[in-house]
């Protein structure tokens, strides 16, 4: 384990906010399209929320505020849209799984799969739906990676700052090795076919959430 | 943990192979034949070996889907409970309002061959006389010959094949479609066995033969009567034929009056002397086997064409020796219990058919109009499984209406095909590495059960579980209102399937034993070797009365194919290719940019055309865009697509097809074939503006 870091400053409110913010992006995308009216608030209330403790956050709020307002047969559009992009049942634009994007063959359920379950396995977790729904299914990963700022948050305001550490280091490495690795061309992906723009402000939230600091680099 | 699963192969195919799956963890890693299947020996064709692709495609359908207007692609996710809580409703609803069941439809067919995917057919049996597709697309008018022939449905096993002197592969393609039968042919080849290809065209297995005979489409039948008329001349008929056959000499006279070599030779495109050799060599050589594929039937003389070739099998008294016989199929080993729902009578004469006698009956190959027609009551929804008519079948035109017509439309399925795009309801389905199974084959003799590899992918779930919850749920909503089982074990399901008939066969003390390997069972290894035929007269019949109650000729008789019409002057044959199989595609997401038409380059350049170029073939019915490849085996008048869902991102090669129906099938399917390949189109050259062109003269 890497201890070349420090914590950025205020890193409970850090830990706090970017775990609510990849816990209501794994709800958007766990609970699918017909869910929009419920998870695009929270998304956007977890941005705005994290709006105070960083400047980047704001806008993205504001943005997922007017779309979480949109009229009722304008969320139905929206979610036939979230299912054309990463659900079916046409071949989806961006299928929302680690391994499409990058195994040799574009499928589900290849190494980098595994690869996900064994970091869910060090951290003593099992995905409920392993077996039926591939380990790096993009809500699956976001989740865990809240899971751990959670668990690094708790061991911090307990006073276990070794604790803590560890697991800020784990998501850290997690986000870097595997949504980091292919978030972008996923995103890319829903940038250049996306039929409602409400998906492009949600990849960049992901993008911005995948990508911010969570420790300060001290070489 | 790595874990070993074994498998069979569940495609409409001759092979259905013995697979081994290996998982890791409950992650599928890799598909091998079974070394030990005396058939698959280890090795697997490229479908097979695609299947991880398709296990594992993002494309697949992980979830229960509802459309809100019919082709809109505006789907919605929901739950299962959602989705079956709709279709009981709605079942219960029509059944009320129209005091019938009739008009639920249910169209299924070889989407999945495995036994316990016959619960669709029980869940309609539960709910009460439905409407039904009957009949077979593929090989309903050869089955009827040899059943009128025979009296049953059986062929040789295929390593029987290997003590054949001469082997005649006439209109089938085993390289391409059956390519564990090649090993044995090439054995026989190595031992000095001679082998003759007859084909449309060059096909892979013509190129690997020692003779290929090139046969005008559609004029097989009369090529085996002529080569008949030469055995009987040339004094080379059995002669035992009179113990054991029934008609003969009806049969010669016939041959004698009506048939004339040289016309013969005319009309089918086999000069005079070849028909002479060929026969001379059939009727000289023993043991001499013919395998007579399902190309050769799709023809509206199709059923005659086999009848006729089963006759000169007679003739030089090839039936029922070592390593000779005319093999076409079997129903030998599909002996299932029926999931309680299917006669007796109906499992044995047809496996693919499950229909209660009350149902109403509509052939699959007309289905669309037939279903169009129903009045008293209409037909008002459709259940779609292990099916893609909107892709298959002939007379799209009147598939969109119906499918615009219809109050619901239920598809279950692994891809969004094309007629799943007209779903109102996609239920997704489970592979067969992913539940338990059945199968038997209708070319070898195994029959061995499937075991699921690994966890169902995403929501999906097996035909049998998706029957139990809709009968749940009806039962719920209205008790009483389906007799089909409401849960149950998948596992249990599948031995019970095992008929006290096929426990004989297989030679099994308990149902359970068929859980630890495939097994083969105990058939003669050449079929009708005693010369005791299930016929009514017990010989095999030249001349037989079944044949004449069912409205046809008694004797093997030639009555010629269609012919084009000066507007569409081009044959379009349509066979399969190696790595596809009607519209399932493998690996599943390379499915090409549009279709290429072969055709003989002389045909090409009468039209003015490259090769490469862009063109068009069409007929009263629509057009389809092509490219042009070259062919220098196949006739002028013939041109080829070889089958691929292209459908998918392009238009549909089968809006050219219309109904044509094959001349059997109602005796052992209970509908007439399809005659695909009396199809004809016109080439047109697709410029900026679209122009119909004539050839040069």
């Amino acid at each position: 384990m890497s201890t070349a870091w420090v914590y950025q400053p205020n890193p409970k409110s850090l830990f706090k906010g970017m775990s609510n913010i990849f816990m209501a992006l794994s709800r958007f995308f766990a609970a699918g399209g017909e869910q929009i009216a419920r998870t695009l608030p929270l998304l956007a209330q977890a941005c705005e929320e994290f709006a105070a403790a960083d400047t980047a956050w704001p806008a993205l709020a504001a943005t997922l505020s007017a779309y979480a307002g949109a009229a009722e047969t304008e969320q139905k559009q929206m979610g036939f849209e979230f299912n054309r992009l990463f659900v079916g049942p046409a071949p989806p634009i961006a299928p929302p799984y680690e391994s499409v994007h990058l195994s040799a063959q574009r499928l589900v359920m290849q190494e980098q799969t595994v690869a996900v379950r064994r970091c869910y396995q060090a951290a003593d977790l099992q995905a409920t739906s392993q077996g039926a729904v591939p380990d790096d299914f993009i809500a699956t990963e976001l989740e865990f990676a809240a899971y751990l700022l959670s668990r690094a948050l708790e061991e911090n305001s307990a006073g276990n700052e070794g604790n803590s550490l560890h697991y800020v280091d784990f998501c850290a490495t997690f986000l870097t090795e595997h949504p980091g690795c292919w978030v972008e061309p996923f995103a890319a992906a829903v940038n250049q076919n996306a039929r409602h723009p409400v998906f492009p402000a949600v990849m960049q939230v992901l993008l911005t959430a995948i990508k911010t600091p969570l420790t300060i680099d001290i070489i | 943990m790595l874990a070993k699963h074994q498998h069979i192969c569940p495609r409409n195919c001759y092979d259905t192979c013995s697979l081994i799956s290996t998982t890791y963890n409950g992650v599928l890693l890799s598909v091998e034949g079974n070394p030990a299947h005396d058939y698959t020996k280890g090795k697997l064709c490229p479908k097979a070996m695609s299947d991880i692709q398709k296990v594992y495609s993002p494309s697949r359908i992980r979830y229960p889907m509802r459309q809100r207007h019919r082709f809109s692609g505006d789907w919605e996710r929901i739950s299962w409970d959602e989705a079956l809580e709709q279709i009981a409703r709605t079942i219960l609803r029509l059944k009320r309002t129209h005091g019938s069941t009739l008009p639920l439809a249910l169209n299924k067919y070889s989407g999945n061959f495995g036994a316990l995917h016959n619960a669709m057919e029980a869940l309609f049996s539960g709910i009460g006389p439905t409407t039904r597709a009957i009949g077979s697309p593929c090989w309903s008018a050869g089955v009827d010959a040899q059943t009128i022939d025979f009296g049953r449905f059986r062929c040789s096993s295929p390593l029987d094949m290997a003590h054949a002197k001469l082997i005649w592969l006439w209109g089938v393609n085993p390289a391409w479609t059956a390519i564990h039968q090649m090993p044995i042919i090439f054995d026989a080849m190595e031992r000095g066995t001679t082998v003759v290809c007859f084909d449309t065209h060059l096909s892979a297995t013509a190129a690997r033969s020692h003779r290929f005979i090139q046969v005008r489409p559609g004029t097989d039948g009369l090529l085996a009567l002529a080569m008949g008329k030469v055995l009987a001349e040339e004094n080379l008929l059995d002669p035992d034929l009179p113990n054991y056959t029934l008609g003969y000499h009806d049969f010669l006279a016939y041959l004698d009056s009506e048939i004339r070599v040289e016309r013969a030779a005319t009309i089918t495109g086999v000069e005079a002397d070849t028909i002479r050799d060929l026969a001379r060599e059939y009727g000289q050589t023993h043991p001499a086997c013919i395998w007579a594929g399902f190309g050769l039937q799709r023809y509206t003389n199709g059923g005659q064409t086999l009848r006729a070739i089963d006759a000169l099998g007679a003739l030089a008294g090839h039936i029922g020796e070592k390593g000779g016989g005319v093999q076409y199929g079997h129903f030998e080993t599909w002996k299932f219990s029926g999931l309680g729902h299917t006669e007796p009578s109906q499992a044995k004469a047809n496996p693919v058919v499950g229909k209660n006698p009350s149902d109403r009956a509509l052939n699959i190959n007309k289905f669309a109009a037939a279903a169009l027609a129903c009045t008293e009551p209409p037909v008002r929804m459709l259940w779609l499984a292990g099916r893609n008519p909107l892709s298959q079948d002939a007379d799209l035109h009147l598939w969109q209406k119906l499918m615009n017509q219809l109050e619901f439309i239920v598809v279950s399925d692994l891809f969004l095909t094309r007629s799943a795009a007209a779903a109102d309801i996609f239920l997704p389905v489970t592979t067969h590495y992913e539940h338990w199974d059945l199968h038997a084959s209708y070319w070898h003799y195994w029959v061995g059960v499937n075991e699921p590899a690994i966890a169902p992918v995403g929501e999906s779930k097996s035909d049998l579980e998706i029957a139990w919850r809709v009968s749940a749920k009806l039962n719920e909503l209205e008790p009483g209102s389906c007799t089909f089982p409401t849960s149950g074990s998948e596992k249990e399901t599948l031995l019970r399937e095992l008929s006290p008939e096929l426990l004989r066969l297989l030679r099994l003390q308990s149902p359970k034993e068929i859980l630890l390997q495939p097994l083969k069972a105990n058939l003669p290894p050449a079929s009708w070797a005693q010369r005791q035929f299930a016929t009514p007269s017990g010989r095999f019949e030249f001349r037989s009365e079944k044949a004449v109650q069912a409205g046809f000729p008694a004797l093997p008789s030639y009555s010629p194919p269609l012919s084009p019409p000066p507007e569409a002057p081009l044959r379009l044959l349509t066979p399969h290719h190696s790595s596809a199989l009607n519209s399932q595609s493998y690996p599943p997401d390379t499915i090409p940019n549009g279709y290429t038409l072969y055709v003989n380059p002389e045909l090409a350049e009468s039209y003015g055309l490259n090769e490469g170029a862009p063109a068009e073939i069409a007929n009263d019915l629509g057009a389809v865009r092509v490219r042009l490849a070259f062919d220098l085996s196949i006739p002028r008048d013939v041109v080829i697509v070889y089958q691929h869902p292209a459908e998918l991102k392009d238009s549909c090669l089968n809006v050219l097809l219309r109904s044509h129906t094959t001349d059997m099938g109602t005796i052992a399917t209970g509908a007439p074939g399809l005659a695909l390949n009396e199809t004809f189109v016109c080439l047109r050259r697709l410029t900026g503006s679209v122009q119909r062109l004539s050839p040069n003269p």
